[in-house]
């Protein structure tokens, strides 16, 4: 975990940029390719957020065949089903809000990327407190929900739990000085406490992170034995995916070879299981993934701020990691 | 050894994830409705409580949480058991049925109440 200067408010971290600005290089480069680093991060990783909040949405429609189909395929029991409707979706529900607060927050620190890209390329001033303080705004609601739910006395907590100042007065004047170089360093200076705080609050979430993907899983699951078991979808597609992985075809009537074998269907259905859990445990590498890269991102700032140049190829390698973890677009959620 | 807030979290996901897995099976070999809605009841408590354990702190420390945890852990490794034995469907309903209090007093005093 980084370490360092997250419990300094913005101005004052906006106050030692500027001092350094007055000796180091011009940063227009190395800001961009900070901003486009931030960009790249927050991307990534809000869109595997959005995707999980989208999945948990689904549960809701899944569960509604599943459980009538599970009992109408019973003779001896009532279709409907006498419980025919699941009666968790208001604290499902609560859980979807949860997970897009992350996302928001996400998004509004790519915002801030967004805004000292274009500071950086177009020397375009005027964006950056406004989206700096979307940020902050973001990332401290989202850091107070993990709080209440980790609750105070938890280990990380206390890295999250005070939020972070908005940016006004000299640390706002700063952003929007007529020098560029001051302006880029001071808005460098303003997000980094930002990114930090998203990683520790995002950190402290990575274990509800990875029992919502297994919960995903086991629902996920259970819906397509259900479809395969209805015949509704047919087995061909797992065929194919598993001959394909091992350089074979597979061949045209795999589904009337599977439909006519409980063999082959139990061993489907096992490949399916399998490929579920190899999907979880991607996703959260993702996430690992994700916070390391916003680790990196903060070694950028500082690298920034101290005049240092920026190396960013670790970051390009997690970036890969993120991009490689990502479903195939036909299986994106 | 005290166990931590992310294998308590585990536990209450795992109790739910066997259970639902499970589901259409249990529900194949239901012989009456009144089995039927004890499977799916289970199943849906189960969830509420997995739901319930991911938004909330379970970090509460101390003998009550240990001997809630081993309670639990034990009444899954009973269903683990029932399921890989010959063991009749009732019995199956009231073993998930017993976890269910387990992993709700497992919630209650890991979440300090």
């Amino acid at each position: 975990m980084v370490t360092g200067i997250r419990r300094w408010r913005p101005a004052a971290i906006v106050a030692i940029a500027l001092a350094v600005a007055s000796c180091a290089t011009a940063p227009r480069g190395p800001a961009g390719r900070l901003a486009d680093a931030g960009l790249d991060v927050t991307s990534q990783f809000g869109s595997g957020v959005r995707a999980t909040a989208s999945a948990l949405d689904g549960v809701a429609v899944s569960e509604a065949f599943s459980r009538t189909y599970e009992s109408c395929v019973n003779p001896v029991l009532a279709c409907p089903p006498e419980l025919s409707e699941n009666p968790n979706g208001e604290k499902r529900d609560l859980l979807i809000a949860a997970v897009k607060q992350r996302a928001i927050a996400i998004e509004a620190l790519g915002d801030a990327y967004a805004a000292l890209k274009a500071e950086a390329d177009y020397d375009a001033r005027g964006a950056m407190t406004e989206a700096t303080n979307k940020a902050i705004a973001g990332v401290n609601n989202f850091a107070s929900a993990v709080v209440i739910a980790a609750g105070p006395a938890a280990p990380a907590a206390a890295l999250i739990s005070e939020p972070i100042g908005k940016l006004i007065g000299v640390a706002a004047g700063a952003i929007a000085d007529r020098n560029q170089k001051k302006r880029l360093l001071a808005a460098s200076a303003a997000i980094r406490p930002v990114t930090q705080r998203l990683h520790d609050a995002l950190a402290v979430e990575a274990t509800v992170f990875d029992s919502l993907q297994s919960y995903l899983e086991t629902n996920q699951t259970a819906v397509q034995e259900d479809l395969l078991q209805a015949g509704l979808v047919s087995h061909a597609d797992i065929a194919a995916g598993l001959a394909n992985g091992v350089g074979m075809a597979a061949v045209g009537n795999s589904d009337a070879i599977a439909k006519a074998s409980p063999a082959v269907r139990a061993a489907l259905v096992a490949t399916l299981e399998a490929s579920a859990k190899r999907e979880v445990a991607a996703e959260q590498r993702r996430y690992r993934a994700s916070l390391a890269a916003l680790e990196r991102l903060v070694a950028a700032h500082d690298a920034l701020a101290a005049g240092q140049p920026i190396t960013l190829a670790d970051l390009d390698r997690l970036l890969g990691e993120l991009v490689a973890a990502l479903p195939p677009p036909e299986k994106a959620k | 050894m005290t166990t931590s807030p992310e294998e308590r979290l585990f536990l209450i996901g795992q109790a739910y994830g066997s259970a639902r897995r499970r589901r259409a099976g249990d529900l194949r070999d239901a012989t009456s409705q009144t089995q039927a809605n004890a499977i799916l009841g289970n199943v849906d408590k189960l969830e509420a409580q997995f739901l319930q354990a991911a938004t909330a702190a379970l970090d509460a420390n101390g003998a009550a949480v240990e001997a809630a945890y081993a309670d639990a852990s034990a009444a899954q490794a009973a269903i683990e058991a029932a399921y890989n034995g010959a063991v009749a469907i009732a019995e199956k309903i009231g073993l998930v049925g017993d976890i269910i209090g387990k992993v709700g007093t497992l919630i209650k005093v890991a979440g300090g109440k």
